[in-house]
This record gives C-alpha cells, sequence and structure tokens, in this order.
C-alpha cells in the first residue's frame, strides 16, 4: 500500500530518475515510515550475482562473441533479457572519454550484439572503485558503482545505483545517487496491484531509516496510486525546488549529504539545504495560492520568502501612513490596543484604545476620546470588558477573560481551545475579532470561535465552533469585522488577511516587508479600508473595489 | 426612536388598501387591547360585539367554531380559549395552522429574498413588530424586517431544523442540532442556553403561562429562566412538535408511533399507538380531538383520552401536521403528492395532486384559503373546496410551512436557502 504524501513533513528525497533512455532531473518521492517490506519471493526463481571487476576491463565476450563499445567495464551479467533463448548481457561501464558511468543492455540478434546505454551519470572527476550488477527478482536488476570523487580538493566516496525492468525490455526506471555515508536498499514488490513489480526503497543515513515508493507504469514512474500516467515527469516542471524540499527527508543528520542533479550543484546538508528546503515548501504553497495552508507552515516555523508573498498578495493595494506616535503603555489588565474605524462628521476617523482611548484623523492629528466607549467594551447593560487572550491553544489551553460591569476583578475564564501540541509555542494567537448581540467572535488562522454571552453578561456555555464558510453573527461591532459579519481581518507579520465572501487575500502593499509587526488592526465598515497600527505609525490599505 | 409595537402595528394597519372602514387593532392578547376591549381572533373588540357574534354563530346550528374570547382566571393551567395566532409552529400551541391575516388571494409576486446557505426546512414565524425569524440548516438564525434587511443573526453549533416560538414577553426560543435550546432577546442577545443533551429538530411550543415545552430525547418543560421543570424521556428521540391540550397535557408523537400525553406537572396521561412512526406534530381539533400523521400514510384522530376514533389512509407518509379549519375540516398533505381535505369525522372531502412530495403543513387563512409548499418547487393556494387560486414556482423543494405577517406577506421556506417574501400584486 502506497502511503499518502504528508503535508506537515518536508517530504521526500528527490533523486535522480530516468525513464528508458532519457536523462532528466530527479524525482520527488514520498516519504513514508520504516516499515522495510522484503522482495517477496519468487518461487522457481534464484537471485544471482554478476561478474566483478574492480580494476575495470577493456572489452568483453559472451560465449565467444564480443560485445562492441564495451569500454572499460566493472560488472557484467548475463541472461536472456528479451527471452529468445540466447545470451543477453548487461554491462556496468565508464567511458572515460565521455566521463560518464552507466548500464549498457548489449541484446544478442544472431551473431551480434545490439548495444543501448541508457541512462549514465556524469563521472565529474570521480573513479568508480567497486561496481555490481545483480538479478534480484525474475523482472529486476539493480546496478552500483561506488565511486570516489577527488575532484576540486574533495575527497569523498559517492554510490550510484540503477534499477531496471526487463518486463517488456530492459529499461532502467530509477537511478540513485548519494554521497557520504548512506545506505540504500531496495525492495520489488507489486504496491499498486497492476501486475508487475514496483521500487521500494530504504535509505539509511545517520542511523535513521526512511522509505521511499516508486509506481512503475508503463508510461514511466508514478507517486500516486489513483494516477493513470506518469506524474513524476509533471513534477519535474518545478524539480529543483521541490527536491530541494524533498531532500531535506534526507538530510537526518551532519554525516549525511545527498547529490541533486546530474550537474555539479550538489548541496551539503543541513542547514543550507534545509533552509532552502523550509523557504521552497511554503514557496510552494503561495505560488499554488494555498495561502492558508503557507501561513500555518510560518506559524509552525516554515520560512517563505519576501517575493513569494509579494507575489500571493492582492494587487492594487494602496497604502497611506498616518504618524501617530502611541501615548502611555497599555496596561496589561486591559486588552491588547485595539482600533476602530468611526464614521462621524463625515469623514472616517480611527479609535484607538489603549491606556488612552483617542481619535486619528486622517491629517494623523490625534485627539482625546475619553468618551467614547472602547471598542471591546459592550456598550450593553450590564456592560462586560473582553481582557486578554491567554495561551494559544499550543502548550496550553488557550482563554478569553471577561470581566463583567467594566471592573477588573472577577474575570469568568472562557476556554477557546485546548492544547494541539503545536509546535511554535507563539504561534497561532487568538484574537477577538469584534462582538455581536450573541457574544464575542474570536479567531486564530483556520479557526473561529463564536463566545456566547448571557444578557447578565456571563459566558452562555461552550463556545460555538464556526465552519469556515459559516458566516459571523451580526450584527457585529468592533475592530476587526464589518457590521454585517461578512468581511473580517486578521493581522499577521506578513500582511493582513482579509476574509470576505469566503475568499481570503493577503493586503501586502509594496513596503510592508520593511516594518514592524502590527500591534492592532481595523476594518471599515463597508470592508474597503484596513487600518494597521505598526510601530508608532498607523498604515491605511486600501482597496480599488 | 423605536416604535411601539402597539404604534407599528396600528401604521400597518392603517397602511391596508381597498379597506373603507377601520380595522379593529391587530393584538395577540387582551393586554395589548385598550378599555374594555378583549383580543377575538387576532384583533381587539369590544366584549358584547363577540358575545353577540358567538351566540348568533351557535343559533344558526353549527358548532361553535372559534373559542370563546374569555379571558383566562389567572391561575388556569390550559391554554386560554382565545382563537388569535401567537408567533410558533403552526400558530399557536395547538398547532391548528389557523392564520389571523388573510394572505394574497391572487397570484402574489415576489417582494424579496433573504438568503442563507443552506436550506430553510424551518417555517418562519413573524413576531408582533413583523419580524420574520427562521432558522436554516446553515446554523444560523435570522431576524428579518419586514422589508427584508437583517435585523440580527445567530448562529448555531449545528443545523436549525425547528422553527422558533416567541412568547409574550417578546422572547425567542429556538433549538438547533446542536442540543441547545436557546432563549434571545428581540434584540438578538443571549438569555440563556440549555443543553438537553440530544438533537433538537422540533419547534418548541410556549404555553400561557410562558412555559417552554422543547423534544428531544423525550419531552422538557422549561420554565423562562431556562431551568428545567420536568423531562418525561421516551425510547427515542422525538422530532414532533409538543402540542399543548386545553385539558391541560401536552403531546408529542415518537418514532416508535406512540402518542404521549403528558400532563403539565409532568405526569404521563396515556400513551396511544398509531402504528407507525410519527414526525409532525400533533393538531389539537377545537372539541378537543388528537390528530396525528405516521410514516404508513394513515392520519389518525384520537380522543382527549387517548382513544382511536378514526384513521384515515393516503397513499404515502405523512409527515406533516394537520391544520385544522373552523368548520373542522383537517388539511394535511402526503407523500404521495396529495394535499387532503378530511372531515372532522375522517371522511375524505377532497384531494387535490401537486406533482411533489408534500412534507410541509398547510396554513389556512381567515378566509379559508389554504397555502401549503410541495416539493415539486410550487407554493399553491387553494380554496376551501380544494380549488386552485394559484400556483408560485419558488425554484426548489418547499418543506417550510408558510407564514402570513400582520400586512398579508407571506413569508416562506426553501431548499434554496431562501427566505422568500410574496406580497400581493
Amino acid at each position: 500500500m502506497i502511503r499518502p504524501l504528508r503535508r506537515s513533513l518536508l517530504l521526500v528525497l528527490l533523486l535522480a530518475l530516468a525513464c528508458g533512455d532519457e536523462e532528466g532531473p530527479r524525482v520527488p518521492i514520498p516519504v513514508a515510515t520504516t516499515d522495510e517490506v522484503p522482495t517477496p519471493v519468487d518461487t522457481g526463481f534464484e537471485p544471482r550475482q554478476g561478474e566483478t571487476f574492480p580494476q575495470g576491463v577493456a572489452s568483453v565476450s559472451v560465449e565467444g562473441l564480443p560485445v562492441p563499445d564495451a569500454a572499460t567495464t566493472h560488472a557484467l551479467l548475463v541472461s536472456d533479457l528479451d527471452g529468445d533463448g540466447d545470451r543477453d548481457a548487461l554491462l556496468l561501464r565508464v567511458d572515460a572519454a565521455r566521463q560518464v558511468v552507466g548500464v549498457s543492455v548489449a541484446i544478442r540478434e544472431g551473431g551480434t550484439f545490439r548495444v543501448r546505454a541508457p541512462s549514465p551519470l556524469p563521472l565529474e572527476g570521480c573513479v568508480v572503485e567497486a561496481a555490481s550488477l545483480t538479478h534480484p527478482t525474475r523482472s529486476s536488476f539493480v546496478a552500483e558503482a561506488r565511486t570516489r570523487c577527488t575532484a576540486e580538493g574533495v575527497d569523498e566516496s559517492r554510490t550510484l545505483r540503477w534499477i531496471l525492468s526487463n518486463e517488456a525490455s530492459p529499461r532502467v526506471r530509477l537511478v540513485t545517487s548519494t554521497r557520504g555515508e548512506t545506505t540504500l536498499r531496495f525492495a520489488f514488490e507489486d504496491l499498486d496491484d497492476d501486475g508487475h513489480e514496483d521500487v521500494r526503497g530504504t535509505v539509511e543515513a545517520a542511523g535513521r531509516e526512511t522509505t521511499l515508493h516508486w509506481l512503475d507504469r508503463p508510461g514511466g514512474l508514478a507517486l500516486d496510486r489513483a494516477e493513470p500516467a506518469a506524474s513524476v515527469r509533471a513534477a519535474m516542471a518545478d524539480a529543483r525546488e521541490r527536491g530541494l524540499v524533498l531532500a531535506r527527508a534526507l538530510c537526518l543528520g551532519d554525516d549525511a549529504t545527498l547529490r541533486l542533479g546530474p550537474g555539479r550543484w550538489g548541496l551539503d546538508c543541513p542547514e543550507e539545504l534545509l533552509g532552502a528546503a523550509r523557504v521552497a515548501q511554503t514557496d510552494a504553497l503561495l505560488r499554488a495560492g494555498r495561502l492558508v495552508e503557507a501561513l500555518a507552515a510560518l506559524d509552525a516555523g516554515a520560512v517563505a520568502s519576501a517575493e513569494a508573498l509579494d507575489a500571493a498578495a492582492r494587487s492594487g493595494i494602496t497604502q497611506t501612513r498616518l504618524p501617530f506616535p502611541y501615548r502611555g503603555e497599555p496596561s496589561l489588565d486591559v486588552t491588547h490596543l485595539a482600533l476602530g474605524f468611526l464614521a462621524s462628521e463625515g469623514a472616517p476617523e480611527l479609535r484607538v484604545q489603549g491606556a488612552s482611548i483617542d481619535r486619528v484623523g486622517r491629517d494623523g492629528r490625534a485627539r482625546p476620546a475619553d468618551a467614547e466607549p472602547p471598542v471591546l467594551r459592550s456598550g450593553d447593560e450590564p456592560p462586560w470588558t473582553v481582557v486578554r487572550t491567554r495561551g494559544n491553544g499550543c502548550g496550553a489551553e488557550a482563554s478569553l477573560a471577561l470581566f463583567l460591569g467594566g471592573t477588573l476583578g472577577g474575570a469568568h475564564e472562557v476556554t477557546l481551545a485546548r492544547p494541539d501540541g503545536c509546535e511554535n509555542e507563539d504561534a497561532r494567537p487568538w484574537r477577538v475579532v469584534g462582538w455581536a448581540p450573541q457574544g464575542l467572535l474570536a479567531a486564530r488562522l483556520g479557526e473561529r470561535r463564536v463566545v456566547p454571552i448571557t444578557t447578565d453578561g456571563l459566558p452562555a456555555g461552550d463556545p460555538v465552533v464556526l465552519d469556515a464558510d459559516a458566516p459571523w453573527p451580526a450584527p457585529a461591532r468592533g475592530g476587526r469585522v464589518t457590521p454585517d459579519g461578512d468581511t473580517w481581518i486578521l493581522e499577521r507579520p506578513e500582511g493582513v488577511l482579509v476574509f470576505s465572501g469566503g475568499r481570503v487575500e493577503l493586503w501586502r502593499p509594496e513596503g510592508w516587508a520593511q516594518g514592524p509587526a502590527p500591534s492592532a488592526a481595523a476594518v471599515s465598515a463597508d470592508g474597503s479600508e484596513v487600518a494597521v497600527l505598526r510601530g508608532d505609525a498607523i498604515w491605511i490599505l486600501s482597496s480599488a473595489r | 426612536m423605536k416604535l411601539s409595537a402597539t404604534l407599528l402595528l396600528l401604521v400597518l394597519a392603517s397602511c391596508r388598501t381597498g379597506q373603507d372602514t377601520p380595522q379593529p387593532t391587530p393584538c395577540m392578547s387582551d393586554s395589548e387591547c385598550r378599555a374594555d376591549r378583549i383580543c377575538h381572533e387576532g384583533r381587539c373588540r369590544f366584549l358584547e360585539e363577540v358575545r353577540a357574534e358567538l351566540g348568533a354563530q351557535t343559533s344558526i346550528g353549527g358548532e361553535a367554531n372559534v373559542d370563546a374570547s374569555v379571558p383566562p382566571a389567572p391561575d388556569a393551567a390550559v391554554e386560554a380559549p382565545v382563537f388569535a395566532e401567537l408567533p410558533m409552529f403552526m400558530g399557536g400551541p395547538r398547532h391548528r395552522g389557523r392564520t389571523a391575516n388573510a394572505g394574497p388571494a391572487t397570484e402574489p409576486r415576489r417582494a424579496w429574498t433573504h438568503r442563507t446557505r443552506a436550506r430553510v426546512f424551518a417555517s418562519p414565524v413573524v413576531g408582533p413588530d413583523g419580524t420574520v425569524y427562521v432558522g436554516s440548516l446553515d446554523k444560523t438564525f435570522s431576524a428579518v424586517a419586514a422589508d427584508g434587511t437583517l435585523r440580527w443573526r445567530y448562529v448555531a453549533g449545528d443545523k436549525i431544523y425547528a422553527s422558533a416560538a416567541l412568547a409574550a414577553d417578546g422572547t425567542v426560543y429556538v433549538g438547533s442540532l446542536d442540543h441547545h435550546l436557546v432563549a434571545l432577546e428581540p434584540s438578538g442577545r443571549v438569555k440563556w442556553r440549555l443543553d438537553l443533551g440530544d438533537e433538537i429538530d422540533a419547534s418548541p411550543t410556549v404555553g400561557p403561562d410562558g412555559t417552554v415545552y422543547a423534544s428531544a430525547a423525550g419531552v422538557y418543560a422549561v420554565d423562562p429562566a431556562g431551568a428545567i421543570r420536568w423531562h418525561v424521556p421516551t425510547a427515542s428521540h422525538v422530532r414532533s412538535s409538543p402540542a399543548l391540550h386545553p385539558e391541560g397535557f401536552v403531546v408529542v408523537g415518537t418514532p416508535e408511533g406512540t402518542v404521549v400525553a403528558v400532563r403539565t406537572n409532568g405526569e404521563v396521561a396515556w400513551r396511544a399507538e398509531a402504528g407507525a412512526s410519527i414526525d409532525g406534530a400533533a393538531a389539537i381539533t377545537d372539541d378537543g380531538m388528537i390528530v396525528v400523521g405516521t410514516d404508513r400514510g394513515h392520519v389518525v384522530a384520537f380522543d382527549a383520552s387517548g382513544a382511536e376514533r378514526w384513521r384515515f389512509e393516503t397513499g404515502d407518509d405523512v409527515r406533516a401536521t394537520p391544520a385544522v379549519a373552523p368548520d373542522g375540516t383537517l388539511v394535511v398533505g402526503s407523500y404521495d403528492r396529495h394535499v387532503y381535505a378530511l372531515s372532522a369525522a375522517g371522511q375524505l372531502r377532497w384531494r387535490f395532486e401537486t406533482t411533489g412530495r408534500l412534507r410541509a403543513s398547510a396554513r389556512i387563512d381567515p378566509e379559508g384559503r389554504i397555502y401549503v409548499g410541495s416539493q415539486d418547487d410550487g407554493l399553491y393556494c387553494l380554496s376551501p373546496a380544494g380549488e386552485l387560486l394559484w400556483r408560485v414556482e419558488v425554484g426548489q423543494d418547499i418543506d417550510s410551512t408558510a407564514a402570513i405577517g400582520g400586512d398579508g406577506t407571506l413569508y416562506v421556506g426553501a431548499d434554496d436557502g431562501g427566505l422568500h417574501a410574496f406580497v400581493a400584486r
């Protein structure tokens, strides 16, 4: 059974792939568990080893018939490859002139051999120290060459492997190239019940094992059981980046190294490759339009490039900045700094609540507005005040504390989320989006809650969990939601997420990356403007709606 | 400044066209009427006038087809015998389906649609100020103004199948599949949420003393403060909305086919067997007969002691609640696509064929017109004789029972997620 691709991991090893006679970039492959499946026993078939020539031989003959283009042969296995009753040959050869090493398939046709040499790999200054050819199952062959490379002052060994299939005619199914103390074992098994063998490889590096699968289809290698044709080639479109991500699976320790691609751009593990892999994965999610997943990955410690974030953001967002030196420090017992849009006197203004309450005009001038009700205090009787959110559901319960009557005693804790064991303790903070007659509206990336509050200002049972596409209660008040509840926002270091009409957009205008993380945000009543407090400035973001 | 309910009703009443004489003030209880008027058939009327009218009707030879509108004694444990539509499922705790207001007599036009994101199975309920309350399978409960604008929205933890019930003080009660019965102020604020431990997909019923009766894993009586007064468990989940019998007991049907009568003190009075699952609510006729539909296609009538009086067979499930016309005619739809009219003795008077199953219950206006939706996407209006007066295409199945507002606007939900408002052209 093929195991599904696991999103939460930086997956898979990108290895060299050759299907048929073609060279190509490496293959992204899924990472599964470390279960090792033994090669199935084929009664009536005896596995065989070929001959090896450690120093290499210049010519080879089979039953007195010379094999042309023998070059320097390091291993030979004779077998009836095409089932016509005569003896054909597999050779592992080095072509010094071309500086390649590979497997040659020599098919006997009467008094001659017809030779094909699929999937050669460049030697790049390396020499073959040992080679082998084995016939482990009736239809599979494995060729292996261990090389020593001293180019550019580097003294290291590499292991190259070819897996060939002989069900129709000999063709190379898989080529791998690993460096350093890495062990790769292969098993052959019909994994997708299509009647012929597929390949399962187990890589051991730095004491850890990773199992990799390839489904061998007539059209080439596939990753997924449901795919009718080879998907691996389609995945090669951005193979390098995906390979960086997938290669992390084999970067399991300081001693493990992995060569990627036929060229000279192999990367050393772990830091350079790991960092590139992390960015590549998150960037890929952003490019694919999977914004929430990408941001969730960032919350879990992934990294995204500024360019990918800019490209994923909604275009046409303009910004103006109002300098606003914040007066005083917010009290620890009062909720975080809050913003709200006011529509009064014909021009929208902002209301900033912290230790003081100010009104900020478009001219940037701040005026005291102590008579205004705070954004996060209900105007109902009896009034209630929302105070801090505590915890984030990772290491501890996330909760809101409510104070009845506008006083700071007698808090009622409302649990928003149980610990979910996320990696980053600081990730996934809850925000109070606003409130409605039904109660408080709270959200974090990927989750929303309504905390029902009674007319007595007390929590009314457990919070209501909202589906992703459910509307908020209405009419909604508070900074981060429009009155109809259809548009709401979450500010993040990467920009402002704007949720509206079942869609989510990232508002990230030009120059966003240069600035502190937001400390508060608000959306206008019609959802066309967002105000974000960053340091000592308020950014007004506007969409061209 | 908000208009008081009475003033608003007066404004609405004054806007009605085609009427040369002033109409009595709309009402739901005697307390809403001035001076020595009483609330009779939804209108404030002079007591002497009503008595004279009732006396004339009785002397003609028919059974009095309205209840005497004598104010009940303060400590009465039974429903005050006043015919006035109350804002709950099927117009009141007896589920007779009569409306206080006449609906469109000719094919109406659609005035507006309030959209939700999933089916509106529940029946809308119209409050005294004209606000329309309806729940949706998208888990929202909406309060919609008479002009179609959203006043407020409550979001539950799960789907809302049931209709709401409004108490005399304006409290809105609604249940959800999230197991909670919630009490909301007219502003949408939560008074309390009560976990009944099981899905609630039947409409609550509010008694004259303010007790809320709800069905979930059995029958519950809840006081206005949200405390459970009593609970009578049943063998399985009850989908039948409680009906209140004037002799002082609550009636529900069960999926086992049992009609259960529970006294208002929580004691089981009797159980009777209808023979198959009962999904709809019981209707209590003017003479106290209890009528239910079953999944075996039967309409079954029991007397107040639980004895079966008669049984009528349709061609398929009867999941609607029978409506009771003032002359005793019972009107109910069947999954066999017909609307049936039965006499008080269970004899067929007429039947009308639609092209879809009928899950919704019928409503009967003061003119005797019958309004019912079908799963053929049509909203039908029939004459008391079962003739088609008009049909409008709503667009998708209608399982919601219609309601009629004080201005004659007809409200109905549909599977397209809409609460539709139809007005006379």
